[in-house]
């Protein structure tokens, strides 16, 4: 037995591994190549899908659902902007100043988390509500806003909603990557520097870069695909890529169309990420280090 | 349905007295209409034609044939369930707590099996587009019966994709049914559906919000609701009615019978611009009633009975001046349904006079069952003052006179006034 | 806190702009901090809220009065309680299945050198990198061509299509595994190979080696991706509406029934959730507490 296994050692990892690629082969890599297959043709439900290289379904739609696609591009690109501004500072205070609170404020951040996203996303219906307590403070209160104003059905909503949503996502691995830091470092920064803001500028942000990396990936990917939000707190002109895919799908059985469409969103996506893992120099994005 | 139906003009169906033969001259749409314009003479019924199966009906029913001993089940066939049953919202009556239906109640009690009912149908299209795949497959959808409009109805029972009604089992039905909605040409021996309830599209308002009664479509593009109107998610509805409401205004020549692509681009243009706005918030489908219950809509494209029964106080249904539109909605039993026998039962079932009397009186719909009328009015005497909610029963002669029904179009048609109104959803 | 101690420390008489300066530069984060936090928990106080409101209509968006009788009823929605069953056995099964699958990959990729580690690195990663809506989209048209030819032939109706129960649970294991890959992998590196070394050298062989020792050392890291697993599965939505035909999850049945009517047993449910998880929180970290304090 022991003989064996050291004849075969080499075979262990891939033995070890068989079952969750095969897997992960069969649910994701097939059905990918099916839907890669399924943009490319033609036809309906009842007259059945012929595959033609109907490449009109690409060139076709990412100009008639351009407005769906630039909503996505720009909902989700603002979604992580926001989440970064927001979560900054706040993964910083927890990171730096947190002191005997910095469990407890952890497991606020992440809290949202214990209870459905979709519940969170209605309550959000709720509160910004044309009879809603938002408006009603802002509106009928403050009167900062007119009596017809509406938040629900506006691009704010909908950006307001997945900011939200992937608030958690852009915080901890800032949290993560500003906690590694070693402090000395930034005393030394602060001794060495003028300012506190030159140092913070000069030694945390760029030690931190992994963080926004990854933080910004793990908001931009599901915000840019996401359609719960653009359905529930979004209007006609807020519609997202990831609503006529979904409606192309399940509403329509629109399978071509729908296939190219999530195809183009996977192009633009990685070519997101990679044009930003450029920008940031950061080339962390497997993290396998073995 | 590869071909359009021929049209004829409503008008001069409506004009003279309806007859059994006049209808099964007309053609489908005709047929609805007119249908309608036979609801209000309906507390005394016209001759009634020679039932083909004694009803099951017993009691004191006002159905010209109730002497007719209950009939024991026709066939020996036992009843299994769960029924699958998949129906719109708002579309069956509920008990004061709203925790169950009475009527559902009763036939689970008589036969003794248990009805899984859901309300998963918010428009045709969607909801076919999850049984498609499954029928077009030869497998089960997982229902037993559902409910679907005239046009989609239609195609469904074109494509050979429902199982055909013994009928046998459904002596009610024969007997019951209303002649306005025989014979009509996508089922002329109504193999394969009975109706389920008809109604008409038309303007939902909440009084409150808007602060004055509104009469028209035109009100819905009025700028005091701009941010809080929405439209359906549905061609026929939507363009039919902003249609009525252009030709009113002498933008449109046709009626919704007949309009063309051309027509329909016009429509589309003529909401564009208020989608752009913002003045429409949404295009829904039966989903606007959660909208109204929030107070983010004030006014919308809605189906005639649903607020009545579900809901605000205050939230309205008009029949617009410009004209509203007609619909029946149809029962019918996929193929592959693993509980076709206790699907006709339940068609049975609700073609009982004084079952169809109490589903209608609680949702606001006009029912297909000839004589429920009466029985509505027996049990609920009250409504004779109630104008409003009467007129949802039994639509007036003045609205009969302006009603429209949608025709059924090919398929590149459909596909080409679907895109239209994708434009506008921005789907 | 330190960098702040030296900051504001015994400098002498500070002029009024910068004295103002200083106290914004002491209070900005933690009201900022305050104000992330609070907008962070308003959506759940609303749904707490909300969970005791009797709304007049179907609809339970604004506030009417007060009542405990969505309480006193929490499943007695049709539907419901098989949905939140469905939800949990779910999430059980799949957690289990994507867990040894993942530890597996997991152990794999950290204790070996093999021809095509990068490349499987790459190919964990890839999942995780793909929008949901793509994941769920791209099943739906796998389970839907099962039903065609030529897959028809060869895979029985019931397996992949109709949908339900099965492509459920097949969607979830698939995107949970690369979760807990990731999970279990950064717990390995993170320990201390020579413990494995000495057990060897003390004459254990590898099997006894593992069991003894390197999987005490990685089961917390096991357990994290477990729970991870579980929370992703029992919260999915958008692959699963893709996934799952007429078979209900918990989130299905919400989304299903909010257009219809909302009733407050949603936000009840919701509430026990969010207890539930913070009540399992708190007690593993009073647990840990204890441990900690004993060792």
């Amino acid at each position: 037995m022991g003989r064996l296994i050291k004849r075969y050692r080499w075979a262990i990892p891939y033995v070890l591994m068989a079952p969750g690629i095969a897997w992960l082969a069969v649910f994701f890599v097939v059905p990918n190549v099916r839907m890669l297959q399924m943009s490319l043709s033609e036809g309906s439900v009842e007259r059945g899908f012929t595959f033609t290289w109907d490449v009109a379904n690409y060139t076709d739609n990412v100009v008639r659902f351009g407005e769906n696609f630039q909503n996505s591009v720009i909902f989700g690109g603002l979604a992580t902007v926001f989440c970064f501004l927001v979560g900054y500072p706040l993964a910083y205070t927890i990171a730096f100043r947190g002191g005997r609170y910095k469990n407890l404020l952890l497991f606020l951040v992440i809290s949202p988390f214990f209870t459905s996203f979709l519940i969170r996303t209605i309550s959000w219906k709720i509160i910004l509500g044309d009879d809603g307590p938002f408006l009603e403070i802002v509106r009928d209160i403050l009167h900062l806003v007119p009596t017809n104003f509406s938040v629900l059905g506006s691009a704010v909503a909908v950006v307001a909603g997945l900011t939200y949503e992937f608030l958690p996502f852009m915080t901890l691995p800032l949290y993560v990557s500003l906690e590694k830091i070693d402090r000395s470092l930034i005393e030394a920064a602060n001794d060495l520097y003028a300012s506190r803001w030159g140092a913070f500028r000069r030694v945390t942000l760029p030690l931190s870069l992994p963080g926004v990396f990854a933080g910004s990936l793990l908001v931009f990917i599901p915000a840019i695909g996401d359609y719960v939000n653009a359905e529930l707190l979004g209007g006609p002109k807020t519609q997202m890529v990831g609503n006529v895919i979904q409606a192309r799908f399940l509403a329509q059985n629109d399978y071509p169309t729908a296939a190219a469409l999530a195809f183009i969103l996977m192009a633009a996506i990685l070519v997101g990420i990679l044009a930003y893992a450029r920008l940031l120099g950061t080339e962390q994005l497997t993290g396998g280090r073995a | 349905m590869s071909q359009r139906d021929p049209v004829r003009p409503l008008s001069s169906a409506l004009a003279a007295p309806i007859t059994r033969r006049r209808m099964l001259q007309g053609s489908a749409i005709v047929g609805v209409s007119a249908f309608l314009a036979a609801c209000q003479a309906q507390a005394t019924p016209t001759a009634e034609p020679t039932p083909t199966a004694p009803p099951a009906t017993p009691g004191p029913t006002p159905v010209a044939t109730p002497t007719a001993a209950p009939t024991p089940e026709p066939t020996p066939q036992v009843p299994t369930g769960p029924l699958n049953f998949a129906n719109w919202p708002a579309y069956i009556d509920l008990n004061e707590e709203e925790t169950e239906s009475p009527t559902l109640e009763a036939f689970k009690a008589k036969y003794g099996v248990d009805v899984n009912y859901v309300e998963d149908i918010q428009d045709n299209e969607s909801f076919v587009a999850t049984i498609r795949p499954q029928l077009q497959a030869g497998l089960d959808t997982g229902w037993d019966l559902i409910v679907l409009t005239d046009w989609t109805a239609a195609k469904i029972v074109a494509a050979g994709w429902t199982e055909k009604i013994d009928q046998a089992n459904v002596p009610n039905c024969v007997a019951n049914l209303r002649d306005e909605l025989r014979g009509l040409d996508w089922d002329p021996n109504q193999d394969y559906h009975y109706p389920w309830q008809s109604g008409a599209t038309g303007v939902g308002y909440n009084s409150t919000k808007t602060g004055r009664d509104l009469t028209k479509v035109a009100d819905l593009f009025d700028p005091a609701f701009a941010g809080k109107a929405t439209l359906l998610e549905s061609v026929q509805d939507t363009f039919a009615l902003v249609g009525l409401m252009m030709k009113a205004q002498g933008k449109l020549e046709h009626d919704p019978e007949e309009y063309t692509l051309e027509d329909a681009q016009k429509i589309h243009d003529e909401i564009k611009p208020f989608v752009e706005s913002g003045h429409v918030r949404g295009f829904t489908g039966n989903e606007y009633l959660q909208d109204f219950g929030s107070g983010d809509t004030w006014v919308a494209i809605v189906w005639s009975g649903d607020l009545a029964s579900s809901g605000g106080e205050n939230d309205v249904f008009v029949y617009p001046e410009e004209g509203s539109f007609i619909w029946t909605d149809n029962m019918l039993i996929p193929k592959g349904a693993q509980h076709k026998y206790t699907a006709e039962l339940y068609m049975n079932f609700v073609y009982d006079v004084a079952i169809a009397a109490e589903l209608a009186n609680w949702i606001y719909y006009i029912s297909p069952v000839k004589g429920a009328g009466d029985k509505i009015l027996e049990l609920d005497p009250s409504l004779a003052d109630d104008p409003y909610l009467a007129s949802l029963l039994f639509p007036p002669p003045e609205v009969a006179a302006k009603q429209h029904t949608f025709v059924a179009q090919t398929q590149d048609e459909e596909n080409a006034f679907n895109d239209l109104l994708f434009d506008l959803t921005g789907q | 806190m330190s960098a702040l101690a030296v900051a504001t420390g015994t400098r002498r008489g500070p002029s009024v702009p910068q004295r103002t300066a200083r106290v914004l530069g002491r209070w900005t984060l933690p009201v900022f901090t305050a104000v992330a936090v609070g907008y962070l928990l308003l959506p759940i106080a609303v749904m707490i809220v909300f969970s005791f409101n009797d709304p007049p209509g179907k609809f339970n968006f604004v506030w009417a009065e007060f009542s405990l009788a969505a309480w006193a009823n929490p499943i007695g929605r049709p539907g419901l309680a098989l949905a939140l069953q469905t939800s949990l056995t779910i999430a059980f099964v799949s957690t289990i299945a994507a867990t040894a699958l993942g530890t597996l990959i997991a152990l794999a990729l950290t204790r070996y050198r093999f021809r095509g580690h990068g490349a499987t690195n790459l190919f964990i990663f890839i999942p995780m990198a793909t929008p949901e809506i793509v994941l769920g989209a791209s099943l739906l048209t796998l389970f839907v061509a099962t039903a065609q030819e030529p897959f028809k032939s060869f895979i029985p109706a019931g397996v992949f299509f109709p949908l339900g129960w099965n492509t459920i649970l097949i969607a979830h294991i698939m995107f949970n595994i690369s979760y807990v890959v990731v999970t279990v992998r950064a717990r390995i590196q993170g320990f201390d190979r020579h413990l494995e070394e000495a057990a060897m050298d003390l004459g254990a062989n590898e099997w006894v080696t593992f069991w003894k020792v390197t999987f005490p050392l990685i089961l917390p890291g096991i357990l994290a991706a477990a729970l991870l697993a579980f929370s992703l599965s029992i919260d999915d939505f958008i692959i699963t509406n893709f996934a799952s035909g007429l078979t209900n999850t918990f989130p299905v049945w919400i989304w299903g029934t909010i257009r219809n009517n909302m009733p407050p047993q949603v936000n009840v449910i919701g509430t026990i959730i969010f207890g539930t998880a913070v009540g399992l929180v708190l007690l593993s970290t009073l647990l840990q507490r204890r441990g900690s304090a004993r060792a």
